[in-house]
């Protein structure tokens, strides 16, 4: 998938979360209660230049940092609702920490597949996951998360504990060509 | 006057020990490739049993065996006698109490990815006489990992409740199924975890899936059948008079709720039909007093757990101990310990019976750090003991941002259950301190999807630094007898025994013997995996033995394993 395809994709996409978060904030208005939504923090990606122009691409992976879907979230989003764009090639190095209080759990990259598996299965990328992915890491427990993803298309990260990942604890990983620009942003949840 | 009460302990566990001889065939009958057969009239007298033979030894839930072969002076001797590896996945809790009658042994083992409940010949050098494992549904609504507490076995059938919602009936002899009963919707919440209980034609089962928003019951079936006989709701409907009480600011003991009570009352319209979701499990096993037939339930927390703005009122009878009629499964009374629980203090820890001067009362050790001792016959409070875990900051409502309080969301006692010297009139409890932050997040309902309305986050650092608790509680003064500490949280449950030693486990693979007097360590076996389950203890062939499940725990992330330690005291 090129670069700009990529964007043709996800510009309607995010065209559509912004004007989806609208309708669900002036449903809520009229309603009872609201969950509060997620920001993005600019901090939680970065990039750097190796050698040759290599792209370093750094990301912090937080497990349940908010309460949102009983804390199965990464990043405070679930389903798919926040999408990490990377250049193929590059090396990515995701910061996994575990910041529920409550549960284990642990990240894995994998192929886009629906429904999301009950747990562990082969990582699309070598080394793209975190030790203990069945038993997870405990609360404020860490892992990195350090791998070069060479095939451009749309993955999943998600927590291979058992049954978490089916709850909704997956994000997006789009891999984009070589000179797509690293990204983070919010994209349209499969959970309607 | 604690001279008159300790007085009326000791005869009252005279006449209730002293009378049935410790037998090797106390269960009546049968005999042959699963063990002997449990009659009803053995099931009443299981507490001066030498078998093992419910998940709380007996009827009143005490955890205490009669036997006194093992002692507080030569328990420093035991030694493996078996460890016998169930072969699962290593990937749930393994919380087991086995249940032993006549040399053989019932283990249920965590849901990786079945249920399974091994029946092991342990006179025949630990043999499997069969295996029965179950075909269990993919459940994703196990909150806290797949786990099973045990069996029970009654008129030649072995019962057990199944993750994905099911009581199953086993032929005692060969495993093989003999009826299986749906109890509730796995897609919607409702899980089996715990060990049921049959008391006479009936088989005693809740549910769990207090995070899952499901409406809490207990039920009854048929022994035989499988029929359902009666059903019993822990959130009353509005007909029933509904889940909101009495709007109350406080603890039954006058702790402030700091609950916006005005504001509650002009909310409850809104959510009038929040009761049909307002959680309630009953995830443990319940104690049982023959004589009144009276059975005493420990009821989870109310749904969403932390998010009380969208459940106002009580929310009736979460987070309380229950008494209800075991024929009809009709309400007697009930104490909340927690009214409008908004911090996960579940009533979980199984309730235990004991005669406490004279009177017969429930005992009850509480998320919240308490143990609560209750009158059996009204539910009146007789006594709230001191602290058993630090207690910090006690009942400040939870926020966005978060409030640190003391105990965290497991407690306190956590679904650990008790063990009660009768003799010494303590009760032990194996007790957890973790320091975390409470914060509300509103979710809408969805069904089968995690409802916590909150998270719990840990707290890095010194400050949230982690560890456990054994705690003797004297019921007499409510008084801390002693405490120990130790170095992880404690999941899994405590035995005590008339040899005056107290058996539990702990995360990091210790399994332990404490003195019951004193709280001394007296003896300790690394089993290698974390020993997360109540142990059981039995005689076999005139040897006093303790049996453990050694398998860890998900959610702690104690190591895990799938082994079953029998120990014994050297030839």
């Amino acid at each position: 998938m090129g670069m700009s395809t990529l964007q043709h994709m996800l510009l309607p996409v995010i065209f559509m979360a912004a004007l989806t978060q609208a309708a669900a904030q002036a449903r809520a208005d009229s309603g009872a209660r609201a969950a509060e939504s997620q920001q993005i923090d600019s901090t939680w990606l970065k990039v750097e230049h190796g050698k040759k122009k290599a792209v370093i691409v750094r990301f912090e992976l937080i497990a349940g940092l908010t309460g949102l879907n009983g804390a199965l979230n990464f990043n405070g989003f679930r389903d798919g609702g926040l999408t990490v764009t990377v250049p193929v090639g590059s090396t990515v190095i995701m910061h996994f920490r575990n910041n529920d209080g409550m549960l284990p759990h642990s990240a894995e990259v994998i192929a886009d597949q629906t429904p999301v598996p009950d747990g562990p299965v082969a990582p699309v990328f070598a080394r793209a996951f975190t030790v203990r992915l069945a038993e997870g890491l405990p609360p404020q427990g860490d892992d990195t998360l350090k791998f070069v993803p060479d095939k451009t298309g749309s993955y999943i990260i998600f927590c291979a504990v058992p049954g978490h990942g089916k709850q909704g604890m997956w994000i997006r990983l789009a891999v984009a060509d070589k000179t797509a620009k690293p990204s983070v942003a919010a994209t349209p949840s499969a959970h309607s | 006057m604690r001279h008159w009460y300790l007085w009326g302990w000791v005869v009252a566990c005279v006449l209730r020990y002293a009378t049935p001889a410790f037998t090797q065939q106390p269960t009546g009958g049968g005999g042959g490739g699963g063990g002997a057969a449990v009659t009803t009239a053995a099931l009443e007298k299981a507490a001066s049993s030498s078998d093992w033979l419910m998940y709380g030894h007996n009827y009143w839930n005490n955890r205490y065996s009669p036997l006194a072969q093992i002692t507080a002076a030569n328990v420093k001797n035991l030694v493996p006698k078996f460890v016998l590896q169930t072969g699962v996945e290593r990937l749930g809790s393994f919380e087991t109490t086995p249940v032993l009658v006549n040399g053989t042994m019932y283990v249920t083992t965590s849901v990786t990815p079945n249920n399974t409940v091994i029946a092991y010949d342990l006179r025949g050098g630990g043999k499997v006489l069969w295996r029965y494992e179950h075909k269990t549904q993919p459940v994703s609504t196990a909150c806290c990992g797949p786990n099973n507490r045990g069996v029970a076995v009654a008129n030649g059938l072995v019962y057990l409740g199944t993750l994905d919602g099911e009581l199953v009936a086993l032929d005692q002899q060969t495993g093989k199924e003999k009826w299986v009963a749906q109890v509730g919707d796995p897609a919607s919440g409702y899980t089996e975890t715990m060990a049921p209980l049959v008391v006479g034609d009936k088989v005693i089962i809740g549910t769990a899936g207090g995070e899952y928003g499901i409406r809490g019951f207990v039920k009854a079936f048929n022994a035989a059948t499988g029929a359902p006989m009666w059903t019993f709701y822990t959130i009353p409907s509005p007909q029933e008079g509904g889940w909101w009480g009495t709007w109350s600011k406080t603890t039954p003991e006058g702790n402030d709720l700091h609950r916006d009570i005005a504001k509650e009352k002009s909310d409850s319209a809104k959510y009038a039909d929040a009761w049909q979701r307002g959680g309630g499990g009953v995830w443990m096993t319940p104690a049982y007093d023959p004589e009144s037939s009276t059975l005493f339930i420990s009821i989870g927390n109310p749904s969403p757990d932390l998010d009380g703005g969208i459940r106002p009122g009580d929310n009736r009878w979460t987070d309380g101990i229950v008494a209800i009629d075991v024929n009809d499964g009709k309400f007697k009374w009930g104490y909340q310990t927690i009214p409008h629980d908004v911090w996960d203090l579940d009533a979980v820890s199984p309730p235990a019976v004991v005669m406490l001067g004279g009177k017969k009362v429930v005992v009850h050790a509480g998320k919240s750090g308490w143990v609560y001792i209750l009158d059996a016959a009204t539910g009146k409070l007789i006594r709230k003991s001191e602290a058993f875990v630090p207690q910090e900051n006690m009942f400040a409502l939870p926020t966005p941002e978060g409030t640190r309080m003391l105990p965290g969301a497991n407690g306190g006692a956590e679904w650990n259950p008790i063990a009660i010297n009768p003799q010494l009139g303590y009760a032990y409890v194996a007790a957890l301190h973790q320091p975390m932050y409470y914060k509300t997040h509103y979710a809408a309902w969805e069904k089968g999807r995690l409802w916590l309305g909150s998270a719990f986050v840990a707290i890095p650092g010194p400050d949230g630094a982690q560890w456990g608790y054994v705690d003797a509680i004297d019921l007499n003064t409510g008084k801390l007898a002693w405490q120990k500490k130790t170095d992880q949280p404690m999941m899994g449950g405590v035995t005590a025994t008339a040899g005056g030693v107290v058996f539990t486990g702990e995360g990091n693979g210790f399994f332990d013997a404490y003195d019951a007097k004193t709280g001394d360590v007296l003896w300790r076996f690394q089993c290698g995996a974390g020993v997360n389950a109540a142990p059981a203890v039995f005689q076999l062939d005139n040897d006093e033995y303790v049996a453990v499940a050694a398998g860890g725990n998900f959610q702690l992330s104690f190591p895990l394993g799938d082994a079953v330690f029998v120990f014994g005291l050297p030839k």
